[in-house]
């Protein structure tokens, strides 16, 4: 019998364990996927026009099609610019035209050397493109009708000019070998004009995407007002977007006037509509605040090929423009649809239960763990003035730390610590803390990492990323949620990252998964380094170093147990189990002063929630169909504080039964007498006195003696 | 795709029953009217109340005002001088008046052992709920758990020829909760499936009339305002509407969780620390949220003369007048039995 149900468990916990749901939702989750459905279009269209037109690839054509990709190209980086800035700027095509004319005009009416012929044409472009910007970024006048405008007036002005030079054009150019190799050179078989955006691409993306104005630009994009409120100068920033628009569309035209010579009427005519087709294929959104230039080469690639292909198939002209139109339009229905539902698909998948059984709690009717309520009667500190003190430390001189959720540290003093004052803010989630030998409180920031504060409140860092495993999909060196830590003698820190699949808004839920999602990371003040010693952790928790600092001991908090693992000594580096039957969800451990342990159990073991742990598909069901608020939960409305030694047997347990006063018990500390509970959602620290402790014991003493 | 479903399914199905559970608004509109109540009397679990010869009894373990009976009793109703009382394992029995004494449990099928309503048509006339064949009226829950669909609505003549044998009306019924004679016709609850029906006094013309309730319906009283005044025992949550779904996980549950700790609706919950929990009922700062998902919860709703909600007295997450089973008018007041909490209070209504 039990050896069928332990081969039953092991094939449920097999089963269970890989999950492609979860590789989905791990990929879908990044944000380079945002191009998933762009890419699939280009590679479908590209594979489609290769086998239909023969020689397609040929090396001949693919430098032709190249030379007039280099010119679009630069006309959709443009636009691009423009439009992640949350603007549009139709003026594109005339001011490549124009340019395209100044280029010629300087060139062969006035004969300018070179040298003087390529500022000026980027200055020209750059000086059009501002008459936009000053009117949409200083005098906020709408993109579109503001770029419309200028579009008819600078096609005005080209078809103009073009008409007084159009003879003296055509008549030819001056010998000039760079002219010519801009037109027509190639370095290493690739055009000039593809190297020339093969450069301003590498640029442009890392203005884009590494650089200050760059984010900027995105934020406002984003969200125009909530970019005024974070300080961000628009009125600056979209002038020089369109600056910049400019000057592109302007190597654009430098490029076409190398090509061919020419400014016939319909230079750079309708490019606009075709570069939009363009960015949109490509996936940058219209609305502002999403695009990248990897996104634009692959829009302008799908419309390139596209037009050109349709031509090349024998496609009347009108036609054309139909197929490149029903693509958009298609393209684009796919897009919407795939960005308004993404997320819903990631939040139905990210939630992987497993099957976990485990051994039933130890007796809460009686033993150790019979409820009690002495923890009813509690001294409040700060009542209604902590929202969420998940830690507690008191230092050598007797003063109160909590963290709490607004990021910052608070510091109680005083006789009855009714002297509140913000001590740092650190930012971040503050969760467990430590002092270190030199008086500095180490703390863990969920969202940010391992921080420390000196007793002036600044604040240091000590490690925000660990090694990177190398299967896993999420990247897990970045240290998400810090949970509790502690400092051996010599001064190396245990801390421990509950989930890497979490956020600390939603830890809770990472009990619905049951997987072994978090580590036990070590930092080592003396390199610098830091680097996970145990892996697959359920929800570690507390860390806490044995009285005698060869060890240290670590809660799982969905595993129900309590673990040593040997930092010294002949069993150095290897991990022992010590309770593997809590009746409750086990949260920070601390030392208590008669050598023995306090742990606080942040909730208690619902039958209904163990049960539920062996059916992984109920949870997955139920994550999908319900509401998140009606999810079943670990209850952590109700907890307790008890006490064990190093062999792992609990001596007692002190309850707020109800849990009227302290719910969500996270934390204990043990100092001169008294015991201070904290609570991760609770409104107050409470403080209460123990009977027969030792009244001089304070938890810094006991790391690093008396100073 | 399901929109088309959707339409179908409308056509197709119109009286099939709706997963999503209504939000509590209009006039469900949650408040505090019964925490408001003033409390008349505490007892163990009052289950029913009447207006019985200008006293207010109320049914709490074997006894019914002074009365003592030889079971466990349940609803109640008066008539005249006449009471008659639902006593478990038992069936009805009349208490005064012309009949006292009378016992009914013989039916035309299986006997009635598990009565949860009853209410007089005329003065011979008696018209009974039978919440399942096999589970007793305290053992609800595993009825609901275990999906019992074995309830029944009777009619009890009396003075008829054929003796005091009882007819089945309506079988097969999901948990019969709480019944009345309104208009010359016969309405009862259908708990479990959160529906309200209306048929003739024989039987006949059975209809739904109001389907989809928000909550379990228990008892149904005749309100002066018109309509009719129903008690909610407990509300429906996603949760538990799910469970219902898993077949597998549920029949685990009832195997080997102590029913206490069920993933179920209670008349009463004391937050105690192995009851199930859900994500929206973690205290924050001190408080649990009174629109959490409840596990107990006070409704009391009246319906107006078109089976419309006109109003409703609510006892929320964290009040005091949870698991309403009972309802009655007496001296121009509501009262209702709070069965969860044990108390009976009188509302303003």
């Amino acid at each position: 019998m039990s050896a069928t149900t332990s081969f039953r468990q092991a094939y449920l916990r097999a089963r269970y364990r890989f999950s492609l749901a979860q590789v989905v939702a791990e990929l879908l989750q990044k944000r380079w996927m945002d191009a998933l459905v762009p890419f699939v279009v280009m590679v479908v269209v590209v594979t489609t026009f290769t086998q239909l037109i023969s020689g397609y690839t040929d090396v001949d054509n693919l430098i032709n099609t190249g030379r007039e990709f280099g010119e679009f190209g630069f006309l959709v980086f443009a636009l691009t610019l423009v439009v992640i800035g949350g603007g549009i700027d139709l003026s594109i095509g005339a001011i490549f035209a124009l340019c395209d004319l100044v280029a010629l005009v300087c060139f062969v009416h006035f004969k300018l050397p070179l040298v003087a012929v390529i500022p000026i044409t980027l200055i020209a472009g750059g000086a059009l493109a501002a008459v936009n910007g000053i009117l949409i970024g200083f005098l906020r006048t709408r993109a579109f009708l503001t770029t419309l405008v200028t579009m008819i007036i600078f096609r005005a002005v080209f078809d103009i000019l073009g008409q007084k030079y159009s003879q003296e054009l055509m008549s030819g150019t001056p010998e000039n070998s760079t002219w010519e190799w801009l037109g027509s050179g190639s370095l290493l078989g690739i055009p000039s004009n593809i190297i020339a955006l093969v450069i301003v691409a590498i640029v442009g993306h890392i203005f884009l995407s590494r650089s200050r104005p760059g984010w900027h630009l995105t934020a406002i994009g984003a969200g125009r007002r909530a970019a005024r409120h974070a300080g961000i100068g628009i009125e600056w920033t979209l002038f020089w977007t369109y600056v910049g628009s400019g000057v592109l569309c302007a190597i654009g035209g430098l490029f076409y006037a190398a090509r061919l010579a020419s400014a016939g009427s319909d230079t750079g005519l309708n490019s606009e509509i075709v570069a939009i087709t363009a960015v949109v294929l490509g996936g940058v959104s219209l609305g502002g605040g999403k695009g990248s230039v990897g996104r634009a080469l692959i829009g302008a690639t799908t419309v390139l090929v596209l037009t050109n292909g349709v031509v090349r198939l024998g496609v009347v002209g009108g036609m054309s423009s139909v197929v490149l139109g029903a693509t958009l339009l298609l393209a684009v229905a796919i897009d919407v649809h795939w960005a308004k539902h993404r997320h819903k698909a990631i939040a139905k998948l990210y939630v992987v239960p497993t099957y976990l059984a485990l051994p039933p709690g130890q007796s809460t009717d009686e033993g150790p763990f019979k409820p009690n309520q002495r923890l009813a009667k509690s001294q409040a500190i700060g009542l209604d003035m902590v929202d969420g003190p998940e830690d507690c430390i008191i230092d050598r001189q007797g003063r109160l730390y909590a963290g709490v959720r607004q990021g910052w540290i608070l510091r109680f003093s005083g006789p009855n610590f009714e002297n509140r004052e913000v001590f740092s803010k650190p930012g971040g989630r503050p969760l467990g803390m430590a002092f270190d030998k030199d008086d500095n409180l180490i703390v863990c920031l969920a969202g940010m990492g391992l921080y420390g504060i000196r007793e002036d409140g600044s604040v240091f860092k000590l490690s925000d990323e660990t090694n990177r495993s190398w299967n896993k999909i999420n990247d897990d060196s970045r240290l998400r949620l810090a949970d509790d830590l502690d400092i051996g003698p010599d001064g190396r820190v245990y801390f421990s990252e509950a989930t890497i699949r979490y956020e600390i808004h939603s830890w809770a839920t990472d009990a619905l998964e049951g997987r072994g999602n978090g580590r036990i990371i070590e930092y080592d003040p003396r390199n610098g380094k830091t680097r996970t010693i145990i892996k697959n952790v359920l929800f570690p928790n507390g860390i806490c170093m044995s009285h005698d600092g060869k060890s240290f001991l670590f809660a799982e908090t969905w595993k129900h147990s309590i673990s040593r693992h040997w930092v010294e000594g002949p069993k150095a580096g290897t991990t022992e189990v010590i309770i593997d039957n809590l009746p409750g969800f086990p949260d920070n451990i601390n030392r208590s002063s008669d050598g023995k342990y306090w742990l606080a159990l942040v909730g208690m073991r619902t039958p209904s929630l163990d049960l539920a742990m062996r059916f992984p598909d109920f949870r997955t069901r139920m994550v999908k169909e319900i509401a998140p608020d009606e999810w079943l939960f670990p209850n952590i409305n109700n907890g307790c504080v008890c006490k064990f030694d190093d062999a792992g047997n609990v001596s007692e347990s002190l309850w707020d039964s109800g849990g009227t006063s302290h719910p969500t018990i996270t934390s204990m500390r043990e100092d001169r007498g008294h015991l201070y509970i904290g609570g991760l959602y609770n409104n107050r620290i409470g403080r209460i006195p123990l009977e027969g402790s030792d009244p001089s014991w304070n938890g810094v003493e006991s790391y690093w003696g008396k100073k | 795709m399901s929109f088309i479903v959707d339409v179908a399914r409308e056509i197709f199905r119109p009286n099939r029953e709706r997963h999503a559970i209504p939000s509590l608004d209009g006039p469900w509109q949650p408040n505090s009217r019964l925490e408001e109540g003033t409390e008349t009397a505490q007892l163990e679990e009052p289950d029913d109340l009447v207006s019985h010869g200008g006293q207010l009894l109320v049914s709490s373990g074997t006894k019914v005002g002074e009365h003592e009976l030889s079971g466990p009793t349940g609803g109640l109703a008066s008539r005249g001088d006449q009471l008659a009382v639902c006593v478990e394992g038992k069936g009805i029995q009349i208490v005064g008046g012309k009949h006292d004494g009378l016992v009914l449990s013989a039916t035309d099928g299986e006997p009635l052992r598990h009565p949860t309503a009853v209410c007089f048509g005329d003065d011979d006339t008696l018209y009974v709920c039978e919440g399942s064949l096999t589970e007793s009226a305290s053992r609800w829950n595993w009825d609901l758990m275990r999906k019992g669909a074995t309830g029944r609505v009777l009619r009890f003549s009396l003075s008829s020829a054929s003796g005091t044998t009882g007819t089945a009306l309506a079988s097969g019924l999901q948990f019969p909760y709480g019944v009345v004679v309104w208009k010359d016709r016969v309405v009862f609850t259908e708990s479990w499936a959160h529906r309200l029906w209306s048929m003739d006094t024989s039987g006949g013309d059975r209809k739904m009339v109001v389907k989809n309730f928000p909550g379990y319906p228990a008892r149904v009283h005749l309100a002066s305002k018109g309509g009719f005044w129903l008690a909610f025992f407990a509300m429906r949550t996603q949760l538990v509407d799910f469970v219902l779904k898993e077949t597998e996980y549920r029949e685990a549950m009832i195997a080997q969780v102590d029913p206490r700790w069920w993933v179920c609706p209670t008349l009463v919950s004391h937050d105690y620390f192995l009851e199930p929990a859900q994500s929206g009922s973690i205290r924050q700062l001190g408080i649990r949220k009174a629109w959490s998902p409840p596990r107990s919860y006070g409704l009391v709703v009246r319906l107006n003369d078109q089976l419309d909600a006109a109003e409703s007295l609510h006892s929320r997450v964290g009040g005091h007048v949870h698991g309403v089973t009972g309802i009655a008018e007496h001296g121009g007041k509501l009262c209702v039995a709070s069965k969860g909490h044990g108390r009976v209070l009188e509302v303003q209504s």
